[in-house]
């Protein structure tokens, strides 16, 4: 069963639904959404209860309020540009001359360093 | 008014031919030809489109979908739409839910794609089928194109001036036979 709730503003659509599918359980299977329109897909014979509980929870959304998930997916975008920052310039095996298991392992970092580069620079 | 289809008179030697024969026999069943029932919309939304859903549900109940009286035969699909899924290694799936039939692809639906297993920002896939649906007995039928994900947001750009994806999905329904 499909409920229909006609909302205005913004949707945080991937919080919601975590929201949702937390409180409500296997009788929420997702939600859509196209402007002020947001439907609920609930299963067949949902008490009223839980369809009232629904309604409540869409009414109540703040979409700057980020899901647990998003929190952690911006923490670590946060740690990879840290990371990025700090990585210094490129390899240089000339700097590995004096020793030999280093020197491997310098052209090994260097050859992934580059190849990572050619990926992010295709994208 | 659209013409309605009449099978094709067997015509005798020295029959008498009427005006009415010919109205219905070739102008009727012409116009049916030049004019077979149709449904399409290519949308142009004020939003995109989005769903959570792991089961089908429909894209746009209103919009999305048609109602047809058919003569029996032969129905063509078509689809094609610009999406974002927004989770790594997950997929997306469309069918066509037919009210007489049911979904016509079962299963997995008709078609899938899956999100790449490496962060690519707002990639952006595009998705089209072509789908012949054999057979379809005369009566009223509606279609309705269904969507659902396994995981994630998939969101359908809708012509709703979305920065540089600002395009527009068509779904169609024809009777060819």
């Amino acid at each position: 069963m499909d409920i229909v709730i006609i909302r205005a503003g913004q949707i945080n659509i991937g919080a919601l639904d975590e929201t949702l599918r937390a409180q409500l359980g296997s009788a929420f299977s997702g939600l859509s959404v196209n402007g002020e329109r947001t439907v609920l897909h609930l299963a067949d014979g949902t008490p009223a209860t839980v369809t009232d509980r629904a309604r409540q929870l869409v009414t109540a959304h703040d979409p700057a309020q980020f899901s647990a998930s998003q929190q952690a997916e911006v923490q670590r975008q946060q740690r990879l540009e840290q990371a990025r920052g700090q990585k210094g310039s490129e390899l240089s095996a000339v700097d590995f001359l004096t020793n030999p298991l280093l020197l491997t392992l310098a052209r090994k970092i260097i050859w992934l360093e580059q190849e990572i580069n050619d990926l992010r620079d295709s994208i | 008014m659209p013409a309605n289809w009449t099978q094709p008179a067997t015509w005798s030697v020295n029959q008498l031919v009427t005006a009415d024969d010919l109205n219905t026999h070739l102008r009727d069943n012409l116009e049916f030809l030049k004019s077979p029932p149709t449904g399409s919309y290519l949308a142009n939304e004020v939003a995109d489109y989005s769903t959570t859903s792991t089961s089908f549900v429909d894209v746009d109940a209103t919009n999305f979908a048609y109602t047809l009286d058919t003569e029996g035969g032969d129905v063509l699909i078509g689809w094609f739409g610009s999406l974002r899924l927004s989770q790594i290694d997950r997929y997306f799936y469309f069918d066509v839910l037919v009210n007489t039939l049911g979904r016509v692809g079962g299963d997995d639906g008709l078609i899938v794609c899956r999100n790449p297993s490496v962060t690519i920002n707002n990639r952006t896939i595009p998705v089209s089928f072509v789908f012949l649906l054999r057979s379809l007995p005369a009566g009223t039928h509606t279609f309705r194109l269904q969507w659902k994900v396994d995981g994630g947001t998939a969101t359908l750009y809708a012509g709703a001036a979305t920065s540089l994806l600002d395009v527009h999905p068509q779904f169609w329904v024809r009777e060819v036979s």
